[in-house]
């Protein structure tokens, strides 16, 4: 049987194809609502520029004075361990308060008249002025120096639990690691992944979407945040410790959104990170767990 | 008139995006979901698709995009699998593995390698175009992948899957 190309034929034949349907109608439909969200990013990114400069400009210009005591407007610090988030662009997923776990509304745009049962959701949700990279010595990324990072980011509570996790797809230096935390009312797990698209035609870097995923305990509430280069840093804010189709063991959402943009949004996360975190990641984690999720 | 140029290249490409996706998925749903959002994907950025030299390399590298992507997100959601059968001449003919369930047990780079070049009966080079690695990354994992298969489906003919194009 030397033709492959025969036997997925004859497989195909085996499992006939279900109508193609309005799925054409149904791609330009979403195709619209793409270009919708981009141009509110973009849009959003240049609305946060200008209201940047026009803080500064009243700051500044009639009294003479504060611009000193701004120190650096807007963006993030480098090297910060947290950052601004730029809130000058509208939040359409609502308020991020900094409750943990306190977005639950979902109120996205793309769920308002769709009469499908919940699916994973996509928004933009903010804008951040993104700062540069990280100078000095950098190594590629690694499971060990990212949680190093992680962990150094993440508000006050005690860690544990930590893991690579497989991710396929996924190049050198983007990878895919897990953590709970407990900041008093017991443990929640948290997950982190880089990740670089390249198609290209991505949201400006500083983009924020949240993804809401009913259902999936998980990865109920993923935010990611769009750096330069297509790079994109997920972080994923769980409400159980392990999957579990039955949803039985619960855990606490140990981030708010807010608080999940602002380390997925922090300029050091990349590829490469400094030879620190790299270094220190390796001596705190000899052995991390592996997990295929 | 842009909107009709793209809704006559989704109605050509729409079969062969889905079939492709599902001998990669094995799953028509999924396969389904996945063009749609490829096809969205495609046409958010038609202005710019439409002018490339090939419209259906673009979707095909966003196919793969967002197979890898649905994967991710999927990811936390999967048990780990028990190792798959070693040997298929270890199980009756009627129950033996077919080339679709051999395929899902390569890693998904491998699967779209396969699939590309064998279903889609793309050149090693488009293949490394669309998957973004080298040629020689493309035929490397094209032999084993079919050592694999071969392996996994049991054939012991000496004529299975040895083609190699270039």
């Amino acid at each position: 049987m030397g033709d492959v190309r025969g036997r997925f034929r004859d497989d195909l034949a085996r499992y006939p194809a279900p109508p193609l349907g309005d799925l054409v109608q149904q791609s330009v439909v979403q195709g619209r609502r793409l270009r919708r969200q981009r141009r509110l990013a973009q849009f959003g990114a240049g609305g946060s520029a200008l209201a940047m400069l026009l803080v500064i400009g009243l700051a500044a210009g009639p009294l003479g004075v504060g611009a000193d005591d701004t120190g650096q407007p807007g963006g993030l610090n480098v090297g910060s361990s947290g950052g601004s988030v730029d809130t000058a662009t509208p939040s359409p997923a609502g308020s991020s308060d900094g409750a943990p776990g306190g977005l639950k509304s979902g109120t996205g745009e793309e769920q308002r008249g769709d009469p499908r049962p919940p699916v994973p959701s996509t928004t933009v949700i903010d804008t951040l002025r993104m700062g540069a990279g990280p100078d000095g010595e950098l190594l590629t990324t690694t499971p060990q120096g990212a949680l190093e990072l992680l962990t150094r980011l993440l508000p006050k509570g005690e860690t544990s639990g930590y893991a690579s996790l497989h991710s396929s797809g996924a190049g050198p230096g983007m990878p895919y690691v897990q953590l709970y935390l407990d900041r008093g009312d017991g443990p929640g797990m948290v997950r982190l992944s880089i990740y670089r698209d390249n198609l290209g035609g991505n949201p400006v870097p500083g983009t924020v979407e949240l993804t809401e995923m009913p259902g999936n305990c998980v990865q109920n509430e993923m935010v990611t945040v769009h750096h330069s280069g297509g790079l994109q840093v997920n972080l994923m804010i769980s409400t159980c410790l392990v999957w579990d189709p039955k949803g039985t063991v619960p855990a606490p959402a140990v981030l708010s959104v807010k608080e999940a943009t602002e380390i997925a949004g922090n300029p050091i996360w990349g590829t490469q990170l400094p030879a620190e975190y790299v270094i220190n990641g390796a001596k705190r984690f000899p052995k991390l767990a592996r997990s295929n999720g | 008139m842009a909107d009709e140029d793209f809704v006559e290249f989704a109605q050509a490409a729409a079969g062969r995006l889905r079939d492709a996706a599902f001998l990669m998925c094995h799953d028509w749903h999924l396969a389904q979901d996945l063009t749609q959002t490829t096809l969205a994907k495609v046409y958010a950025n038609w202005r710019r698709v439409r002018r490339a030299d090939d419209p259906h390399a673009y979707a095909r590298k966003i196919l793969l995009r967002c197979m890898i992507d649905q994967q991710r997100r999927r990811s936390s959601r999967e048990l780990a699998m028990s190792a798959p059968p070693e040997r298929g001449e270890e199980h009756p003919a009627e129950l033996r593995m077919t080339l679709l369930d051999a395929v899902a047990t390569l890693p998904l780079r491998d699967r779209a390698i396969i699939v590309l070049r064998y279903w889609d009966d793309l050149s090693v080079e488009a293949t490394a175009e669309v998957v973004g690695v080298s040629i020689a990354v493309v035929k490397s994992q094209s032999m084993r992948s079919l050592s694999r298969l071969r392996e996994l489906l049991g054939e012991t003919r000496s004529e299975l899957f040895a083609e190699e194009r270039h």
